[in-house]
C-alpha cells in the first residue's frame, strides 16, 4: 500500500484552481482572496509529499494475561519519517473492554522519540473480561502526512489471539487433606513423624531426643515420657474439570458466571492453593483429554495448570464408546468440579471412590442458571426440559451421597472446609477391607 | 451521531456553519434567494456528516460563485469569508483523519488551529495588494490572460504532483 492524496487535497486543488479561474473569467478580484489560503495550503501539503512507505512493525501484547486485568497493546510503525498523524482502530470483540471504548485512537507522531524512523503507534488498552482464548478484533492503521495532503492506509491487521488466564480467586482452606501420602509437606499426617503438632505422649525409648522429654508427665508417672509429633506430608491432588457443556450465561469477570466459568475459576483457585502449599497437582479435563496434565508441583506446574484451564472450551472429544478414566494415582485426593448434568461424571466419581481414593465432588452449577431458548424453539418446552434435568441432577447428587462421595457447592474461600474436615476424619478412622 | 465526541461535534459544527457564515458576509452586496440558502445549508450538513465526500467542493465553490455574482469589488469582508471557508476545510480535513468515532485530541486541534490562523492570514496581504492595485487604476488588458495562464499552469502542476504519479504508477 502506498501514499494516496487525501480528499482534502483534492478539494484544496479544486478550490485553488477553479476559484481563481472564475475570478479571471468574471473579473472578480474578491475570489482571488478567497482562494489564496487554499493555494498556500496546497503548496504546503505538496511540499511535504511523503517518500517512504511505512510498515507496521512487531507488536507487543500480553501473552498470558489474567481476566479482568488491563493490558496495553502496542505496535510499531517503521519508515515513519513522513508521518505526522496516525490513527489506530480496533474492532470490538466479545468479552473485551477497550479504552477508549470505541477502540479508535489517533495521535500526532512524536518524531523526537523516533529511533531510525520507527515510532510507536498509540496504545489501546484492552481488558479481557473472561478467561480463555480471546481474539481481539481486526485492526486498521492509517497514517497522514504533514499538512494532511497524503494518506497511507487504512492498513488492516488481523486481530491477535490472547490467552487469558482465569482470575486468581483468593482461596484458603484450613482443613487438612484426607490422604497426604508424600514425603514432606504442609498437611498433618495420620502417622507419627517429625512434625510440630502433638500426636502422642509415650514412654522414653532408646534413640529419642532429650528435648522431646515431657517433664510434667514424667514427674507424675515417675518414668520418662516423650512427646511424639504427627508427620507433615504433602498430598497428590487430582483436579477433574467437567468441560462437557457450559450452562448458564457468562457475563465476564464482574458479571454472572456460567457453570464453566465457575468450574475453571474454582479449579484455578484450588490449584493455586495446593501448589503454594507444596502439594502435587494433576489436571484432567473431561471432554478435552488433550489438556490433561500429569502430577507436578511448584510455580511452573501452577502456570501449566492455568494455561491448560485457559484453553478449556465446552465440548466432548473423549473417545466414544469407552468409559471415562481419570488416571488418578494411588493415594491422591480427587476433586471433581462439575455441574453434574452429565451422568458420566457422577459415574466416574463414584467408581473412583470405590477404588478407595478420597473423592470430593464440587457442584459448579451457578444458582439460577437456565438455558437460553434458541430461536424457533418454544421457551416453555425448554423450561420444562431444564426442570427435568434439574430433577435428574438431584437424583445424581443423592446417589453420590449414598455412595459415600461427598458433594459441596463452590462458594469461594472456605467453602470446602467442612467437607474436607469430614473426609479427613473418615480417612483416619479404622477401616475393615472386605 | 452518538459516537461523536465533543471535539468532533465542534469540528462538524465549524464545517456546517462555515460556508453559510462566509456567504452571509456577502449580504451587503446582495441577499441570495431562499433556495440558494437552502441548497447551501443542505450541502453544508452533508459535508459535516461526510467530511471526505464531494459536498465540500460544492459548498466552497458555491460560496465563491455567489461572491463572484454579488460582489464586483474587493471589500474587507472577503478576508473573514476566506478564513471561514478555510476553517471549514481544515475542520473537515481533521475529521477525515479516521472513522466517525475518532476523537481528535487537543494537540491535533492546537496544531491545526495554529495552521489555520497562518493560512487565513495569507488572505490579508492578498487583499491589501489587490486593493492597492485597484486603487492605482484598472490593470492593462494583457494582465488577465497572463494571470489566467499562470493559474492554469499552477493548477495543472499541482494536480500532476498530487495524483499524476499515482495514475502513471
Amino acid at each position: 500500500m502506498t501514499w494516496r492524496p487525501t480528499a482534502a487535497l483534492a478539494r484544496g486543488v479544486v478550490v485553488a484552481g477553479v476559484v481563481p479561474a472564475l475570478a479571471l473569467a468574471a473579473a472578480r478580484p474578491a475570489l482571488v482572496v478567497l482562494a489564496a489560503p487554499f493555494a498556500v495550503w496546497v503548496v504546503c501539503a505538496l511540499r511535504r509529499r511523503p517518500r517512504e512507505v511505512p510498515r507496521i512493525g512487531s507488536s507487543t501484547r500480553g501473552a498470558g494475561i489474567r481476566e479482568g486485568r488491563a493490558v496495553r497493546t502496542s505496535a510499531l510503525l517503521q519508515h515513519a519519517e513522513d508521518v505526522e498523524h496516525v490513527v489506530r482502530s480496533t474492532d470490538p470483540a466479545p468479552y473485551v473492554a477497550m479504552d477508549p471504548p470505541s477502540g479508535t485512537l489517533g495521535a500526532l507522531v512524536d518524531h523526537r522519540a523516533a529511533v531510525d524512523g520507527v515510532v510507536a503507534l498509540p496504545e489501546v488498552v484492552v481488558r479481557p473480561d473472561r478467561w480463555g482464548r480471546v481474539s481481539l478484533g481486526e485492526e486498521q492503521v492509517c497514517a497522514d502526512s504533514a499538512w494532511g495532503g497524503f494518506r497511507w492506509g487504512p492498513q488492516p491487521r488481523w486481530g491477535t489471539e490472547l490467552r487469558v488466564l482465569p482470575q486468581a480467586v483468593a482461596y484458603h482452606s484450613r482443613a487438612a487433606l484426607p490422604s497426604p501420602s508424600g514425603l514432606v509437606g504442609a498437611h498433618r499426617s495420620a502417622r507419627i513423624g517429625s512434625g510440630v503438632e502433638l500426636g502422642d505422649v509415650r514412654e522414653f525409648a532408646p534413640g529419642d531426643r532429650l528435648r522431646r522429654i515431657h517433664w510434667p508427665v514424667s514427674s507424675r508417672s515417675g518414668r520418662l515420657h516423650v512427646t511424639a509429633a504427627l508427620a507433615e506430608q504433602d498430598a497428590g491432588v487430582l483436579l477433574v474439570v467437567d468441560a462437557f457443556a457450559d450452562h448458564g450465561e457468562s457475563g465476564g469477570v464482574d458479571g454472572p458466571q456460567s457453570s464453566l466459568d465457575l468450574t475453571v475459576r474454582a479449579a484455578a483457585a484450588l490449584a493455586a492453593h495446593h501448589l503454594r502449599g507444596g502439594d502435587r497437582v494433576a489436571l484432567r479435563v473431561l471432554g478435552r483429554p488433550g489438556l490433561s496434565l500429569p502430577s507436578g508441583g511448584g510455580r511452573r506446574q501452577l502456570r501449566r495448570v492455568e494455561v491448560a484451564l485457559a484453553s478449556v472450551a465446552a465440548g466432548d472429544a473423549e473417545p466414544p464408546g469407552t468409559p471415562l478414566r481419570l488416571g488418578a494415582a494411588a493415594g491422591s485426593f480427587v476433586v471433581v468440579l462439575s455441574a453434574l448434568l452429565d451422568d458420566r461424571v457422577a459415574a466416574v466419581a463414584a467408581a473412583t471412590q470405590r477404588r478407595g481414593l478420597s473423592v470430593l465432588v464440587v457442584d459448579c452449577l451457578p444458582p439460577g442458571a437456565a438455558p437460553v431458548a434458541a430461536s424457533g424453539v418454544d421457551a416453555r418446552v425448554v423450561e420444562a426440559a431444564w426442570r427435568l434435568r434439574l430433577l435428574d441432577r438431584e437424583r445424581v447428587l443423592s446417589a453420590l451421597e449414598g455412595a459415600g462421595c461427598p458433594t459441596a457447592a463452590w462458594r469461594g474461600p472456605g467453602s470446602l472446609d467442612g467437607v474436607l474436615s469430614a473426609l479427613g476424619r473418615r480417612a483416619r478412622a479404622p477401616r475393615v477391607r472386605t | 451521531m452518538r459516537r461523536w465526541g465533543p471535539s468532533a461535534w465542534l469540528l462538524r459544527g465549524l464545517v456546517a456553519a462555515g460556508p453559510s457564515a462566509a456567504m452571509a458576509l456577502a449580504l451587503p452586496a446582495g441577499a441570495p434567494p431562499g433556495w440558494v440558502w437552502g441548497v447551501l445549508v443542505v450541502c453544508s450538513a452533508w459535508w459535516a456528516a461526510r467530511p471526505e465526500g464531494p459536498a465540500g467542493v460544492l459548498c466552497l465553490v458555491g460560496v465563491a460563485g455567489w461572491w463572484a455574482w454579488a460582489e464586483p469589488g474587493l471589500p474587507l469582508a472577503v478576508v473573514p469569508a476566506a478564513a471561514l471557508l478555510l476553517v471549514a476545510h481544515v475542520a473537515a480535513l481533521v475529521l477525515g483523519y479516521g472513522p466517525v468515532d475518532l476523537r481528535p485530541g487537543r494537540d491535533v486541534l492546537g496544531l491545526w488551529g495554529r495552521r489555520a490562523l497562518l493560512l487565513a492570514g495569507s488572505a490579508l496581504p492578498v487583499w491589501a495588494g489587490g486593493t492597492v492595485l485597484l486603487d492605482a487604476g484598472p490593470p492593462p488588458g494583457w494582465v488577465w490572460p497572463l494571470a489566467g495562464v499562470l493559474v492554469a499552469a499552477g493548477g495543472l502542476l499541482a494536480a500532476y504532483v498530487a495524483v499524476g504519479e499515482r495514475i502513471e504508477g
